[in-house]
């Protein structure tokens, strides 16, 4: 083991990509799939780089005994393995700490009657009353992070994980934005969540369907303009969101911004590929795909089709005549999006994109595209394809993604090797990283698929960020985690042998001070400055530059 | 190093100019100036007062001590909300851990606590001579420390008042007002009735009543930007890692950039720290001055009204929960107003001691561990006629609202509220008094608000 660990850190570069691959790492997430494919993909990786690549790629980061699983099991097992997800245990402490989570448990319309704006009863309700629901509907909010964290990090279906991510980007709902703020993470866990290794049209369906994306996209108050029984103001809870004024302003009609969204990011991504008349005739097959009345008995999951405020003429969609009937037109344009061959380029390019950690090659785009027209949009067929193709362990790739400030965080608690008691105070570093989880304003989602080369200031805030970690300022644990020492992390991240060029090696530097101070004086004094060496120490390897790759 | 020979040369300045008579007494007695004072509070027939000084057979006379701490303090951090998860949120590095875990908060009331380097003022909180009001200061958004300290020392409802006729600092207009009605037949009234323990006469007593001086003697602010605590030493390890060779230039670079952009954001924010205190002594001088000053208090009966400022609380870099600069600030604050009250002696039952700042700190924690200048903050009032043991004002609810869109907490009482309500309810100032030292005030609270019922 200790000879193969050795081959992991071969000083040579990486196969840098191209100059263009950068630029673009920063561009629209839009732009990515014109991006020019890694040029001349042939060498592939040493069996030994694979596991760390496998394990970089398919998880948030190693924890300690990851690399040596992985190396034992097999390649070929892990992936299966990780590609179902409902097969593998549970993490017993993990569901202990959800369940001390309640508002995770809870449903959407659940969480509306208990969180949602007060309602208004008498005479209109003051400023006061407003803000101060909304003051307490934070904990929602805060739990549906902690939640999604401690999964990051401790879940050990980590290819679940990364996919909730994934889509939840794809699908994004900015929890900034009215009734969402309560909502961000029912739409994670009812959208999302059950979907990720499922077929793309379950997703579309979830997400188009959920109350958060209704809202997010404004298709709650799309409504046909004809009539007088067209024309019906929007529902009263609704009303009370941040957009009040907004909704009250405006003339009830067609609103196509989910339609354009779900056109030109969610599915075709392809401004050729459809047309304004398009956007128009999506929006009008989603009229009266609305909010339900959630404080009504009967609603079930915040949904309700308004026939009412649906236009039932016929449209014409991609081509294709889509015959006016309900609610079974947006069935059929939802069909009709998910096995559109745009469509199928898009996320295959999207998935590759952040499984390579680079702009993936053309024919790889082709191939997994091909298997996701032919398998009716299974996602797990694809990425079982992407995961075997040998462009997925082209050498160029070994380590040479950079990491989001989700990951880069993640990867840093998971090395450590534990749980955090509270991961709260993550929130806050991850607002300071300029990524705070579900207050992404952008459809888009952050940019993951790939994420660009971290900032000045991005490292700035990194080291920082290091620091406050093993210097247990920033208050994860009750008591700091023995991973946190230098040899425990460089173990954990299979760089257990790694002699630093700069200086001794860390066994070596581990030991020196350790007799230096047997002839020390004062000893009280000399452990601590010890104590802030191996601080140091680990700072430098959580926040050095193997570390912001992956 | 021009800083420092210019301080240096300002304080010696101070000294010698100040009340000759007031600065020998200071010189003379030292160290042992508390130990006598508190002697001689203690004896019943009260210091030997100077002639003319108004004959004290009776208590002591009702005081007003000013304490103004210069750089805005955090007062997340006085009375961490422990209870209220969104607070660890805001500040993942400063908040202070709950009651019963190292380093916690102390429990005061239903979640919220006292910093732990309060612990010498749990007992004058419990024992009701220590009350807290939340949500003060000047109700206009001020950012510049300097600007904000001018309208607190003048009066003033905001910036705009600092160009009006205010004549000169609201304690000096507070130390008119004590003085009898004025008796043409009378020689002029030149009793002095305040006093100061900073190095120039402070703006707030800048007016027409005389003022004599404690001087706080020689001090120096170390503070240039490499003796701002922050992750330097790490810098120079990462230095050599991201320049080796394998590391892609776009990190090499980014690196480099990060580390020059911290070192001049440190620098500025050095220079603004340093300005922040207004040339006043570091807090660390706290609990010597306060023995002084409560010695020369004691004293001299006649001075009613005092004033003491300290810098450092400009906390924006590692301002640190339990351990770190902030929490040393507090510890220092703690020990100077103990040895006030100790000082004070008996007469601490007749004392109101304000504790004021120019501003609070943003809600959010910034990305160098510490917290930026804000708007809302603490006023602290103790002494023996505070009713204290309690919170008044408004404790702002801190939310996602709060923290990305406005960044910092509101100020929902005007600073001056209180100070009207002391002035009027323990000095006895008349409404119109009291309409003449705040000019343009509409109080909002009666007299006795704050105070314990005589």
């Amino acid at each position: 083991m200790g000879r193969d660990t050795t081959t992991f850190r071969t000083r040579r570069a990486p196969r840098r990509l191209p100059a263009g691959t950068v630029a673009l790492a920063t561009l629209s997430l839009l732009g990515i799939l014109c991006a020019a494919p890694v040029p001349g993909a042939a060498a592939e990786m040493s069996p030994e780089r694979k596991v760390l690549h496998v394990v970089n790629r398919l998880t948030y980061g190693p924890a300690p005994g990851d690399l040596e699983r992985v190396r034992d099991m097999g390649i070929e097992a892990f992936v299966k393995e990780q590609l179902e997800p409902d097969a593998i245990p549970q993490n017993k402490e993990l569901t202990e700490r959800l369940e001390a989570l309640p508002t995770t448990r809870r449903g959407a319309v659940d969480l509306f009657r208990e969180y949602g704006p007060t309602a208004d009863t008498s005479g209109g309700v003051g400023e006061s009353q407003v803000l101060a629901a909304r003051d307490r509907a934070g904990v929602v909010a805060r739990e549906a992070f902690r939640a999604r964290i401690v999964r990051a990090v401790a879940d050990p279906a980590q290819l679940r994980e990364l996919l909730v991510e994934f889509w939840y980007n794809h699908f994004n709902v900015d929890a900034g934005k009215g009734l969402a703020r309560i909502w961000a993470g029912a739409f994670e866990r009812e959208a999302i969540r059950p979907y990720v290794l499922g077929r793309f049209l379950d997703l579309l369906a979830a997400t188009a369907m959920h109350p958060a994306m209704l809202i997010s996209l404004e298709n709650w108050r799309n409504v046909a303009p004809r009539g007088e029984t067209a024309a019906p103001g929007p529902p009263a809870e609704a009303q009370s969101g941040e957009h009040d004024e907004k909704a009250a302003q405006a003339v009830p009609g067609i609103d196509a911004t989910y339609a354009r969204t779900l056109l030109g990011v969610h599915t075709l991504c392809d401004a050729t590929a459809f047309s304004e008349d398009d956007v128009t005739a999506l929006a009008r097959v989603f009229t009266g795909w609305r909010i339900g009345a959630p404080r009504s008995e009967t609603d079930k999951n915040g949904f309700i089709f308004d026939q009412s405020a649906h236009d039932p003429t016929d449209k014409t969609l991609l081509g294709a005549t889509i015959p006016g009937g309900g609610m079974a037109e947006g069935a059929a344009a939802l069909r009709l999006l998910a096995g559109h061959p745009a469509t199928a380029r898009h996320v295959c390019g999207r998935l590759a994109a952040f499984f390579l950690a680079a702009a993936p090659p053309e024919e790889l785009t082709d191939r997994l595209a091909k298997v996701f027209l032919d398998s009716g949009g299974e996602i797990r067929a694809v990425l079982t394809a992407l995961f075997a193709d040998p462009a997925f362990f082209d050498e160029s790739l070994f380590q040479a993604g950079f990491k989001s400030p989700l990951r880069h965080v993640v990867s840093a608690i998971r090395a450590a090797g534990r749980m955090p008691d509270d991961a709260t105070p993550l929130a806050g570093v991850l607002a300071h990283m300029g990524t705070p989880l579900y207050y992404c304003p952008e459809p888009g989602g952050w940019a993951v698929a790939p994420a660009g080369p971290p900032t000045a200031r991005d490292l700035a805030v990194r080291a920082s960020f290091a620091a406050d970690l093993v210097s247990g300022r920033l208050p994860l644990w009750g008591q700091r985690p023995a991973g946190l020492s230098p040899q425990a992390l460089l173990a954990a991240l299979g760089r257990a042998q790694t002699p630093e060029p700069d200086k001794s090696g860390p066994g070596a530097s581990a030991k020196a001070p350790v007799s230096k101070k047997k002839a020390d004086p004062a000893p009280a004094a000399a452990k601590s400055r010890e104590r802030a060496e191996a601080e140091a120490e680990a700072a430098a390897i959580l926040a050095g530059p193997d570390f912001q790759r992956y | 190093m021009n800083r420092r020979l210019f301080l240096h040369a300002l304080a010696l300045a101070a000294a010698a100019s100040a009340c000759p008579g007031v600065a020998a007494a200071a010189r003379r007695a030292g160290k042992k100036t508390a130990d006598t004072a508190q002697k001689a509070a203690a004896a019943p027939s009260g210091p030997p007062g100077t002639p003319g000084a108004a004959p004290d057979s009776g208590p002591a006379p009702a005081r007003l001590v000013v304490i103004f701490l210069r750089g805005g303090v955090d007062g997340l951090s006085v009375l961490p909300p422990y209870g209220d998860d969104f607070y660890l949120l805001a500040r993942p590095t400063t908040a202070l851990p709950p009651p019963g875990t190292p380093g916690g908060a102390l429990p005061l009331a239903d979640g919220v606590g006292l910093h732990p380097s309060l612990a010498p003022l749990v007992g004058d909180f419990t024992a009701g001579r220590l009350a807290f009001v939340q949500g003060v200061g000047v109700t206009e958004r001020v950012r510049e420390h300097a600007k904000a300290q001018r309208i607190m020392e003048a009066g003033a409802a905001g910036t705009s008042g600092l160009a009006g006729d205010l004549a000169g600092g609201w304690l000096n207009r507070l130390a008119l007002e004590l003085a009898p009605a004025p008796d043409p037949k009378a020689a002029p009234d030149r009793t002095v009735r305040a006093v100061f323990a900073t190095p120039r006469r402070p703006l707030i007593l800048t007016g027409k009543a005389p003022s004599a001086n404690v001087p706080p003697g020689r001090y120096v602010y170390p503070m240039d930007a490499a003796a701002l605590p922050d992750v330097t030493d790490l810098d120079a390890v990462l230095a050599r890692a991201y320049a080796a060779k394998g590391v892609p230039a776009v990190l090499t670079r980014a690196f480099r950039e990060g580390v020059a952009q911290r070192r001049s954001r440190l620098a500025a924010l050095a220079t603004e720290i340093n300005a922040s205190c207004a040339d006043d002594p570091p807090v660390s001088r706290f609990p010597e001055l306060a023995g002084r000053l409560a010695a020369e208090m004691v004293r001299k009966p006649e001075l009613r009204l005092g004033f003491m400022a300290f810098g450092g609380f400009d906390t924006h870099v590692r301002q640190g929960a339990a351990e770190g600069r902030l929490p040393q600030a507090l510890a220092q604050t703690a020990k100077g107003l103990r040895a006030l009250a100790d000082g004070l002696g008996a007469g601490f039952a007749r004392t109101v001691v304000v504790v004021l700042s120019e501003f609070g700190r943003s809600l959010g924690e910034n990305s160098l561990g510490g917290t930026d200048n804000g708007h809302g903050g603490l006023m602290w009032l103790f002494g023996g006629p505070v009713a204290g043991g309690r919170f008044y004002g408004q404790a702002a609810s801190l939310s996602g609202r709060r923290l990305y869109r406005e960044r910092l907490l509101p100020v929902t009482l005007d600073y001056r509220q209180p100070l009207a309500a002391v002035a009027r309810g323990h000095l006895g100032l008349s409404e119109e008094a009291a309409a003449r030292v705040f000019p343009g005030l509409a109080p909002v609270a009666s007299p006795e608000t704050y105070l314990a019922q005589k």
